[in-house]
């Protein structure tokens, strides 16, 4: 049997409006809560929510943490609060051909597959400030 | 004179033999020839016009939930669906020619997964027609069917008895479709 089956991968998940994301946990600094605080990090927070055009839903607070990544820690307003779960190696898929590029233009390392339900990988030392798409 | 006239009776007979088998071995090459040309079209209806495309792409037709929204991807790639233990790319080939009406994901549940080398793909559809054959007579030397940009991606058009058929390149449109870095 194959050893990987039994790997497991740390991955934080959080949920902006429907869409659901994951990320590794090896970004994760600090919980911080619905408001950011500039006092954990440097920089201007990084609104994932705005940063990938996805639609926040109606009464939307973001929850934020401070990541690490590309060298830096930053604030990130993630949406949801942030859940800390092992899944095994073998859930996380490549993005399909067709839409690979999205890894150069959101970030999208590729999908965490668990039964019918989605979870899209966010990269964050490939996720850029800028919107290139 | 009686064995001449039985040898020449032999070789008739065996000459119309010989002919029989020309003409059996003429029609078995042109039955042949006729089933290399009749093309195996999967056909499906997107708003309301019916696409053909090579069965041999056609890998299965699945009924999916609503597909999960990808970020910043453009508006005809509706989203990600589980298929085959990995992710289903689906797109609406409606929005992508502009053929007016755009299949709404939530409704039409149908896809159809298409294959063309490395490129897969989910098609949204209305609906699904299956494998229809069309014969040589039955293929159009002109193509009049018209919309968005439909006559962009079509290789040929023919006449079923479901309707007007456009065939189209999948490969081409797989490749127009792809998202580049």
């Amino acid at each position: 049997m194959d050893e990987r089956e039994h790997d497991q991968v740390s991955l934080c998940f959080c949920s902006i409006g429907t869409t659901t994301l994951a990320f590794s946990s090896k970004h994760l600094k600090a919980f911080i809560g619905p408001e950011s605080n500039s006092d954990h990090a440097s920089g201007t927070p990084l609104d994932l929510a705005e940063r990938l055009a996805l639609a926040s839903g109606a009464g939307h607070s973001p929850q934020a943490a401070v990541l690490s990544f590309r060298g830096t820690e930053r604030v990130v307003r993630l949406g949801s609060a942030v859940r800390l779960r092992s899944v095994p190696w073998l859930q996380l898929h490549p993005l399909p051909a067709l839409v690979s590029a999205l890894r150069e233009h959101a970030g999208l390392a590729g999908v965490v597959l668990e039964g019918q339900s989605f979870a899209l990988l966010i990269d964050f030392e490939s996720l850029s400030d800028t919107r290139t798409l | 004179m009686e064995s001449k006239a039985a040898s020449s009776n032999v070789a008739t007979g065996l000459g119309q033999l010989v002919q029989e088998a020309q003409v059996a071995r003429e029609r078995a090459r042109h039955t042949k020839h006729d089933s290399e040309e009749r093309q195996l079209l999967f056909v499906l209806r997107i708003s309301g016009f019916l696409i053909g495309l090579p069965a041999s792409s056609v890998q299965s037709v699945i009924a999916t939930d609503p597909p999960c929204p990808l970020p910043m991807a453009p508006a005809y790639v509706v989203g990600l669906v589980p298929h085959s233990e990995g992710a289903l790319a689906v797109v609406d080939l409606a929005h992508f020619m502009e053929l007016g009406v755009t299949t709404v994901a939530a409704s039409a549940n149908r896809v159809v997964v298409v294959r063309s080398g490395e490129l897969e793909a989910g098609l949204l559809c209305d609906q699904a027609l299956g494998i229809h054959s069309a014969g040589a007579d039955e293929i159009a030397r002109e193509c009049v069917v018209r919309g968005g940009q439909l006559a962009t991606y079509t290789s040929f058009e023919c006449q079923l008895a479901l309707g007007r058929v456009a065939s189209l390149n999948l490969p081409g449109l797989l490749q127009a479709m792809q998202l580049r870095a």
